[in-house]
């Protein structure tokens, strides 16, 4: 309802290169923070950050003109992905919670730094 | 088309605070002040969601990243928190390559277009001379039709995108049975014929020790 | 019939062969103790013979086939011809040979190697019928080669003696060196003109197309053959030795045939050496002539002083021989046959008296134990006698005279008009030939014998060898009236026709004009008969009553001493070789001191100090390269590269994604500027390498982390 409100009134004007620049800059960032945090978890958060930058762009250019693919819309395609990706994401997350709980129970540590063993 | 000052305004007004959590997010030492901001940032990407007309996304992502894993987050920083007090150096000490890595993203985007981004407004279309290839090429077409997302999304998962979608729901599948394993706490095992317990095995495998 | 006689004209030659084969393998056990199967053979082939002869007589027309021998590149036949020629020595030829066959019956009798001399014989009259047939060099080659070796075989056929087995390895020696021109000669002739048949060779010479220079290379080889065989000089010291084997040997080798084939050779291949007359520099008829004539008169000299029987006349076989030479080198083409013809018979006969004698003396060959055989044994005495005089050419010029006679004035003649001071050195071994030939009859069959002991013992003579005596005096002294007839016939019956000149060539006398030559013939002739007159008074003058004037004007006079040692001696030449061979076998010692002292050091013991060098460098290069380098050196780079690599596992997650990152960033970067994949792949190995690079260095920073 709202969206369509927005849409008869206001027509989309913002550019689609914002989008795509912003998503780029929290991707970047996103990036930077995972190899500059220590903590395991910290680098989690980095991650979903990034993932988040990656739904912001597909869901940008799902708006924009796409070719269509077979049935269904060009609009649907984006939304598509970033459901899916949205799944991913909680998965990645779960199970990445829980081996970093887990290695924490180990070792007593979640700073990625002292988690060396593979080293050699 | 009519410029829209108020979308301009919204879209702004939502990706800079984004974008600002999103530093906090890297650079606190405090990991649950990372955890608040992280929570703030995807309620402002789903408010995004909402502003590119996708109200599912949005309600998606309000539900389930926002509601969902940063809580789990929340829970996590709590049961890994090292309750010592000193000071630990929060960022390892590859900053300054981990910033130039990531400065060199949004360069990267900007060098492709070649500051002709107008072009990609228009037509969604790459500049000349910048060959790609077809399959990535834009066709300029008319203003995208209304949609209603609702009628057209959940028919094509069942349809056409139907294999995605059961994939998707076994890896949740998966990915919660494994996280239950992975942080399940070790139970003694019984030895046949002794009754005695054995040495409780940690979960996860065998770590081996090698120092 | 006749026409087979002469298309079969081989079996002349191949009866003998056979008669060899089948002696030498059953010897004794044939009829005649191996020695009537030779006989009758040999008689078959001289019938044989003699029909060629009377085919060609009566004017058949000369034949020349042959057998196919090889064909490799070129093709080689064995090919003989019968032309008149031919002929005339194969009829010489096997009829000496028979007589000496017959005659051997008597002269071997009780010899322990009876048959097998009898084999010796027939297969030497076969090669050397082989070879008057011949009329392509490789059957010529091969005959000349087989004879030379039934000579060795022969001369030394009383091997358990050393001076034959010596004398018979002189005679092959010395001959060698001349064959080894003949064959120079025979290859640059097939060089030339790319063939062996005599026919052939003389048309290609006729048309001119081997160069002057090559004709006078081959003349000079073909005579260097027959100085060897011929026993000119300076190849002429095996002659003499050769009288070491039995008579008949010498009566039939020495005297008739084998010498003879030198002769024969220059005479066949007329048209090749006569190509060469009067080309300055290049003619080998000079050569001829030259050697031939000085030979006649050095060998004369040689005989005077002889005291051997055989010996004596060996050297007179030396000078008639350099008569025959001088004739064909002057042109005189039939005079040399002819003589080559009248001197088979005289000098087989001589050969054979002398045998008589020397059997009639148990052996003994000294002519100053000799003496007064005339009354023991007439008919060898008259028979000797006979050859004397036909050798020493004894007759009546424009009359009569012996065979050797007509021949000799022949050739005397031919000399006087083309070569005046070989004339002269020829007339003086008319001279001289006489003169020792007369020395010989009257010391052995003149006076009393000397010998008491030999005396008492002289031994009868039997018919087998008589008979053989008689038949050849008759042909030594009918020989000559034929000279007129056998001169035109031979013109007529060349079997080369194809050569230009063919009749000059045989039978010519020169290039003298008709008038020229009576001219001549009057005064050569009578110059001749006084030398020969003058030689027999002095003969009998000196030596009539035996040996004992002459040995006292010796013993007063010093120069008369010195003279006769020196001719007695021979010249020394034969010491000379001695001393040549002498120095050649020293220089052996030099060599093998040169070969043991230089040769060895520097590549024998040089080659192992350069290998023992080269072990040391290959240890060297197995200790410290391989082993050090190698064999150290692949683990090492496996080490360093594994630390190398080594630091890129950090352990640290960190750096892990680091490197993801940057290498996604490149990899980003590139695909999205570039549009070949080439430069893509390239690109990203080198930005692969550099984040490798880069994040092994930064790592330290992983590492420290680590407490």
């Amino acid at each position: 309802m709202i969206a369509l409100r927005f849409g008869e009134i206001f027509p989309a004007t913002v550019p689609l290169s914002h989008y795509l620049l912003f998503s780029a800059i929290l991707f970047a960032i996103g990036l930077y923070g995972v190899l500059a945090r220590r903590n395991a978890v910290g680098m989690l958060l980095s991650i979903e950050l990034m993932l988040n930058a990656v739904n912001v762009n597909l869901a940008a250019f799902s708006r924009s003109g796409l070719p269509d693919t077979g049935a269904v819309p060009a609009q649907i395609v984006g939304q598509l992905f970033v459901i899916f990706l949205i799944t991913v994401a909680v998965a990645e997350a779960a199970v990445g919670l829980a081996i970093i709980v887990a290695i924490f129970k180990l070792r007593k540590t979640v700073l990625a730094d002292e988690l060396t063993l593979l080293r050699g | 088309m009519r410029s829209c000052v108020v979308e301009t305004l919204v879209f702004y007004g939502l990706a800079v605070p984004i974008v600002m959590l999103a530093l906090v997010v890297v650079t606190t030492p405090h990991i649950l002040r990372a955890v608040v901001a992280l929570f703030l940032a995807l309620v402002g990407v789903a408010g995004l969601f909402f502003l590119l007309r996708c109200p599912m996304l949005g309600a998606l992502q309000l539900m389930v990243y926002a509601g969902g894993i940063a809580v789990l987050f929340a829970f996590a920083v709590m049961m890994v928190r090292r309750i010592t007090g000193e000071f630990v150096r929060q960022t390892t000490r590859m900053t300054w390559p981990a910033a130039l890595v990531a400065c060199a993203i949004p360069l990267l985007f900007l060098a492709l277009w070649q500051g002709q981004l107008a072009v990609l407004d228009e037509t969604a279309e790459l500049p000349d001379p910048i060959a790609l290839s077809a399959a990535t090429r834009f066709v300029a077409t008319e203003a995208p039709a209304e949609i209603d997302p609702k009628e057209d999304l959940s028919p094509a998962m069942l349809r056409e995108y139907v294999i995605p979608f059961e994939i998707a729901s076994v890896l949740m599948l998966v990915a919660m049975v494994g996280a239950v394993l992975i942080g399940m706490p070790a139970r003694p095992r019984t030895r046949p014929g002794t009754g005695a317990a054995t040495e409780p095995e940690s979960p996860g495998g065998d770590c081996v020790e090698v120092r | 019939m006749l026409e087979f006689c002469a298309q079969h004209a081989y079996m002349v030659a191949v009866l003998p062969v056979v008669a060899f084969a089948i002696v030498l393998f059953t010897g004794r056990r044939t009829p005649g103790n191996g020695a009537l199967l030779p006989i009758l053979f040999m008689g078959v082939s001289f019938l044989w013979s003699v029909g060629c002869l009377a085919y060609m007589l009566s004017g058949g027309e000369p034949i020349r086939l042959g057998f196919l021998w090889a064909v490799a590149g070129d093709t080689f036949w064995l090919s003989y011809t019968v032309d008149a020629a031919a002929t005339a020595m194969l009829v010489m030829v096997s009829l000496v040979a028979l007589l000496v066959i017959i005659y051997s019956q008597g002269y071997m009798h009780g010899d322990p190697g009876y048959s097998l001399f009898f084999a010796y014989l027939s297969l030497f009259t076969a090669s050397m019928l082989g070879l008057v047939l011949a009329s392509n060099l490789l059957l010529l080659f091969i005959c000349w080669e087989l004879v030379g070796l039934m000579s060795y075989l022969l001369i030394g056929f009383w091997f358990h003696k050393p001076e034959a087995a010596r004398a018979g390895k002189k005679a092959f020696m010395t001959t060698r060196l001349g064959d080894a021109g003949f064959t120079v000669a025979i290859g640059l002739l097939f060089v030339a003109t790319r063939t062996l048949d005599l026919g052939e060779i003389f048309q290609k010479v006729a048309a001119g197309e081997v160069p002057q220079k090559t004709l006078f290379a081959i003349s000079l080889g073909l005579f260097a053959g027959a100085v060897g065989k011929s026993a000119q000089f300076p190849l002429h010291v095996w002659l003499p030795d050769a009288m070491e084997g039995p008579t008949p040997v010498s009566a039939l080798i020495h005297a008739a045939t084998m010498v003879a084939a030198g002769v024969w050779v220059v005479y066949r291949m007329s048209p090749v050496i006569s190509a060469t007359a009067g080309q300055g520099p290049y003619d080998a008829t000079v050569w001829i002539a030259g050697i031939g004539g000085f030979t006649a008169l050095f060998a004369a000299t040689i005989a005077i002083a002889q005291d051997d029987i055989k010996r004596v006349l060996a050297y007179s076989t030396i000078s008639q021989l350099g008569y025959m030479m001088l004739a064909l080198g002057v042109g005189a083409w039939f005079a040399g046959f002819f003589h080559l013809l009248t001197h088979a018979f005289f000098k087989a006969l001589l050969f054979l008296g002398s045998g008589a004698v020397i059997t009639a003396c148990h052996h003994e060959q000294d002519m100053k134990k000799m003496g007064g055989l005339m009354r023991q044994m007439p008919a060898t005495f008259w028979t000797f006698a006979i050859g004397t005089l036909a050798l020493a050419g004894a007759g009546i010029p424009g009359l009569l005279g012996l065979s050797g006679f007509h021949s000799k004035e022949m050739i005397l003649v031919a000399a006087w008009l083309h070569a005046r001071p070989l004339a002269v050195m020829a007339l003086c071994g008319a001279f001289l030939t006489p003169f020792y030939m007369t020395r010989c009859v009257c010391l052995t069959f003149f006076g009393k014998t000397r010998d008491s002991h030999l005396a008492e013992h002289i031994a009868k003579v039997p018919l087998n060898m008589t008979v053989p005596l008689i038949i050849l005096s008759v042909l030594a002294v009918s020989a000559g009236w034929i000279a007129k007839p056998l001169d035109a016939w031979l013109r007529h019956g060349y079997g080369f026709q194809s050569v230009a000149q063919a009749g000059e060539m045989v039978a010519g006398h020169g290039e003298a004009s008709e008038a020229a030559y009576r001219a001549a013939e009057i005064t050569v002739g009578w110059t001749a008969f006084g030398c020969v007159a003058l030689g027999i008074g002095l003969g009998l003058a000196l030596w009539g009553r035996g040996p004992e004037r002459t040995a006292a004007m010796v013993r007063r006079s010093a120069a008369l001493r010195a003279l006769r040692t020196l001719l007695a001696r021979k010249y020394y030449i034969d010491e000379f070789y001695g001393f040549l061979v002498h120095c050649a076998i020293c220089s052996t010692i030099w060599v093998a001191a040169f070969d043991l002292h230089v040769l060895d050091r520097i590549f024998v013991r040089g080659w192992g100090w350069l290998v023992l060098q080269l072990k040391s460098i290959a240890g060297w290069v197995d200790r410290v390269v391989v082993d050090k380098v190698l064999v150290h050196a692949a683990p090492a780079a496996v080490y360093i590269l594994g630390a190398a690599l080594q630091m890129l596992q950090t352990g640290s997650v960190h750096f892990y994604l680091l490197v993801t990152a940057l290498g996604a960033v490149a990899l980003i970067g590139i695909s999205l500027f570039t549009d070949s994949v080439v430069q893509v792949a390239g690109f990203t190995v080198v930005a692969a390498v550099v984040v490798a690079v880069a994040g092994a260095m930064l790592t330290r920073v992983g590492k420290k982390a680590a407490p």
